[in-house]
């Protein structure tokens, strides 16, 4: 939670996170490096860490993008996304210092500015066996290095979250113009199957799992029924575990209902820090939990506890006969509402 | 808020369920085949003989 733009501190989870990542990619460069001497003994140093280095950043991008609707499919693979960025910004830098490699191997040597040389030296739009597949790159490179600069939780703060997570959409753009970079550019010459599978599969893989994590999300988004003097019927008390919430649909936003202590407290389901879904998190400590980052509201009032200043809408809830009703109209965030009393209707 | 954000992201990625695997297949259909030198196989027959 935040003040003074520090949402997430330096924490040992982070820690271990970072040590995971930054092992791994090495682990695989070495692997790489060493399998693909042995498999083509030809080929000069540069030439494997050029693909080492893009097939690395191109692999973690496939990581990056699936965590999100793997965390929507099921809360076990919640701790991948705690630390995500530093995966999408990881994956920024392996793709520059594959850049930084092509450029100095097949730009640097000639009359033209490197750059001028990637974007002048073939005009083969109409062809797609010889199309200009570098372009694709550096435009996928330069919306990964937007993404990686405006990370930091000062950015999130200072654009707020819905303009920020907008301006990180562009990440699926960066996908889309990096598979026709791989397909138009390394399969043209590696005709090994092994290669185009493993892309095929990628491609399966990540579009799938989004698909399937939203068709999911619409079931969630189906309005509930409007009662009388306009509170709506939510779900049965039962229906809920202690500590945790039920999520419903009112008037087009979603609603955490949560259980605890024999009460009953309604708030927005969206966190304030990266609009997280505050009705998959849990109490702890007496405070709504968000699952993705950690940042907690008071049920009661939906206000972080001091010195922390997030607030989110709150919802007036009462129970009657075993039902959660909820009002089809939001109070202002932070307001205080008398939690509904489970043993009422028992 | 979060529901249009939520409703674009499917969107989008509807468009490239159908977008990435036509780049994808295009892509290997229409590639090079693989250069051979044709001299090799005369080559060949040659040093047989």
């Amino acid at each position: 939670m935040s003040e003074s733009y520090l949402a997430v501190s330096w924490n040992r989870q982070k820690k271990i996170y970072d040590a995971i990542v930054g092992g791994g990619v090495l682990l695989y460069l070495a692997l790489f490096l060493g399998l693909g001497s042995v498999s083509h003994p030809t080929a000069t140093i540069e030439t494997l860490l050029i693909r080492g280095f893009g097939t690395a950043s191109i692999l973690l991008l496939h990581i990056v993008l699936i965590i999100g609707p793997l965390c929507r499919l099921s809360p076990r693979f919640l701790p991948l996304l705690y630390n995500r960025r530093h995966l999408g910004v990881t994956t920024f830098f392996l793709g520059l210092v594959h850049a930084v490699l092509v450029v100095i191997q097949f730009h640097s040597f000639g009359d033209l500015n490197p750059i001028v040389s990637i974007l002048a030296n073939n005009g083969r739009f109409a062809s797609i066996p010889d199309f200009p597949f570098q372009i694709l790159g550096l435009v996928a490179l330069i919306i990964l290095f937007l993404m990686a600069v405006t990370s930091h939780d000062f950015w999130l703060n200072n654009l707020s979250a819905p303009v920020w997570k907008t301006l990180h959409t562009l990440v699926y753009a960066a996908y889309a113009l990096l598979i026709g970079h791989v397909a138009l550019g390394v399969l043209q010459a590696e005709t090994n199957p092994l290669f185009a599978g493993s892309l095929g599969l990628g491609i399966v893989l990540v579009v799938g799992l989004h698909l399937w994590a939203a068709f999911k999300e619409t079931e969630t988004d189906t309005e509930k029924l409007l009662i009388e003097t306009g509170f709506i019927e939510a779900c049965e008390v039962d229906e809920i575990p202690e500590n945790r919430a039920c999520i419903v649909t009112v008037s087009g936003e979603r609603v955490a209902i949560f259980k605890y202590d024999g009460k009953i407290s309604a708030v927005s389901n969206v966190c304030q820090h990266q609009n997280g879904p505050l009705g998959e998190g849990k109490i702890i400590d007496g405070c709504i939990t968000c699952p993705w980052h950690g940042f907690q509201y008071a049920p009661e009032t939906g206000a972080s506890p001091p010195p922390f200043t997030e607030k989110v809408p709150t919802f007036n809830v009462k129970v009657e006969n075993g039902k959660v009703f909820v009002d089809k109209t939001p109070n202002a965030p932070g307001t205080h509402v008398e939690p509904a009393n489970v043993a009422d209707w028992k | 808020m979060i529901r249009s954000i939520r409703k674009r992201h499917k969107f989008i990625w509807l468009v490239l369920a159908v977008l990435l695997p036509i780049l994808f297949v295009v892509s290997i259909v229409f590639r090079h085949s693989e250069p051979t030198n044709q001299n090799i196989p005369a080559i060949n027959k040659k040093i047989n003989e």
